[in-house]
């Protein structure tokens, strides 16, 4: 079902640190909490302060259909998440969502191998919630720059068959790019039926997961992030290049409309 | 209730707030958000004669309060319009405005001959200005002698009313308004975008594609503002306003300035019920204020 799109102001239940680095914002919204699935994200009017003009989009991480509440995290990259670090638990937040499509399941999977990189792991806690009543072994490659950027590692410990991490200054699990664990994973496997890879992470690491995608012949769907100044639809400021046209002849498809998930044999990444 | 009715040529609209071309794309977009009949007009994203896949991304960046954007018209061109986009559009109870662009001047007025047979158009808007694509664009609006040649033509391919959307990157926009105003246009509208430029001082690399782009949002509004002033001195037909819209206070501004009309654009983008808030708001303003109807705003400027 396509969701009707609206602006409104939910409540904040929650806003918390959760590591040095990284923050979570729990929102009270039933319909997000009852509907949404992994890969949608919201689209948030952030306090308007520091000249900010756009909202900024947020991947729904997780959801909490009991107290109708729903989780999304982030770190300070710029002014716009900056100026988000001054909302307070009990006010509200102005959000549009849940926008976009969301990964989904084949029905001949048995494994999920999820590759997340830093912030990328946004949608994934609900990409479990979304499909735990299937048969599914879960694999997670959660890579990031240091140990302190790592966020719901418990709600993965408890809930993933096998875990990779890596750290590209070696201060938590393996050194080096987590791309480099999922090689080797891929290479030791020996049954390719029914694996598929679900990514969502920054450019270079996409492009390297397409890369080893097409080697080890596994199909894989890609969340993709892009500024964007609507969300929705209307500004046509998020294009996502197509190795070959679309049907109806289209060269790009709209990260908002069309995606954030696509099919990562589809799309062209931008190195 | 204060009549907020206002006249563009010979089209009517219920009030003055319209929403700029390239900001609403074509309405549908919107209308989960609010009743669209509630606007006194829609002006569709530009149609042009074939489909246009845009330009590479970036294609937009934030600026402080503003942003650049350099899309490049990417549409279905006229026929798909007609047969994708008209239907919906058909339905509203508003004024239906679309807004087109040829490649080369000749398209202009073939464009609208094509539109001119289809039910539901009630006026075009004839993009003169777009800052980036690379044929025509801006040069259809820099220069007074081929926008007025430009406009006459259209002139001779309809009877329905015809605005020409101006650029702001002239030496002189009322002499392009003056122009158009003697190629028969029955309004203008401006601003469009200030051709701008932003760079990623990490990577030293221009912020979007096309390196400059179309400026736009709250900063400009100053900027366009006098620009409207001096169309609305300069020329006889309408004007209507468009620059860094966001508030009812910036609508009625512009129309004290002596715009007939409004555009809200870039403010679409972050609150896709701003438009929408400025009509109630506009409303709200008349009836505390004791005024009748919204013409005795218009170029009320107290000079």
């Amino acid at each position: 079902m396509k969701d009707k799109k609206r602006a409104i102001a939910v409540p904040i239940q929650s806003f918390n640190k959760i590591t040095d680095e990284i923050y979570s914002i729990t929102l009270y919204d039933q319909l997000i909490a009852g509907h949404a699935h992994s890969g949608q994200f919201i689209n948030v009017l952030v306090p308007r302060a520091n000249d900010i003009l756009w909202r900024r989009p947020f991947g729904i991480h997780r959801i909490n259909a009991d107290t109708g509440t729903f989780d999304i995290v982030f770190k300070v990259v710029g002014r716009g998440t900056k100026a988000l670090t001054t909302i307070k638990t009990g006010d509200k937040l102005d959000i549009i969502g849940p926008l976009g499509n969301h990964f989904t399941c084949p029905p001949d999977i048995n494994e999920a191998i999820m590759v997340a990189g830093g912030l990328g792991i946004a949608p994934f806690p609900l990409f479990i919630q979304d499909t735990g009543n299937k048969n599914i072994q879960y694999t997670l490659f959660y890579g990031t720059k240091s140990k302190n950027q790592f966020c719901s590692l418990d709600f993965f410990n408890t809930t993933v068959d096998n875990r990779f991490l890596a750290t590209e200054d070696g201060s938590f699990g393996a050194k080096g790019f987590i791309t480099d664990s999922l090689e080797r994973y891929l290479k030791g496997l020996t049954a390719k039926d029914g694996k598929y890879i679900y990514v969502c992470g920054p450019t270079p690491l996409l492009a390297r997961v397409k890369q080893l995608a097409h080697r080890f012949n596994i199909r894989a769907q890609v969340s993709v992030e892009t500024m964007m100044a609507c969300g929705f639809g209307a500004c046509m400021g998020c294009p996502v290049p197509l190795e070959k046209p679309a049907k109806d002849g289209r060269k790009y498809l709209l990260a908002c409309k069309d995606g954030p998930v696509f099919n990562m044999e589809d799309i062209v990444f931008d190195e | 209730m204060s009549n907020l009715e206002v006249k563009i040529g010979n089209l009517e609209l219920k009030n003055p707030v319209t929403v700029a071309s390239g900001t609403f794309g074509y309405a549908e977009e919107f209308a989960d958000f609010f009743d669209l009949n509630l606007l006194g007009g829609i002006i569709t994203k530009t149609v042009t004669l074939e489909p246009r896949h845009g330009n590479p991304p970036p294609r937009i960046a934030e600026t402080s309060g503003g942003m650049l954007n350099s899309i490049g018209l990417p549409n279905v061109g006229v026929q798909g319009f007609i047969t994708e986009k008209m239907p919906f559009l058909r339905t509203l109870k508003t004024k239906v405005i679309v807004n087109v662009a040829g490649k080369v001047g000749e398209e202009f007025p073939e464009i609208v001959r094509i539109l001119d047979d289809v039910d539901g158009i009630h006026a075009y808007e004839l993009n003169y200005s777009c800052p980036n694509v690379k044929e025509g664009g801006l040069s259809f609006s820099a220069n007074a002698t081929v926008a007025e040649k430009l406009t006459a033509s259209v002139r001779k391919a309809t009877t329905r009313p015809i605005i020409a959307k101006l650029t702001p990157n002239v030496t002189s926009i009322s002499k392009i308004g003056l122009a158009v105003e003697n190629g028969g246009a029955d309004a203008v509208s401006a601003v469009n975008t200030f051709v701008g430029m932003a760079i990623d001082l990490e990577t030293k690399k221009p912020k979007i594609a096309t390196i400059t782009a179309g400026y736009s949002g709250p900063p400009i509004k100053p900027i366009a503002l006098a620009k409207v002033f001096e169309l609305c001195q300069k020329i006889s037909i309408p004007v209507i306003g468009i620059g860094g819209i966001a508030s009812t206070t910036d609508a009625l501004e512009f129309l004290v300035a002596g715009a007939t009309a409004i555009q809200v654009g870039t403010a679409n983008f972050y609150d896709p019920c701003a438009s929408v808030k400025i009509v109630q708001g506009i409303t709200g303003y008349c009836r505390e204020n004791n005024i009748e109807k919204i013409s005795d705003i218009i170029g009320s400027l107290n000079i």
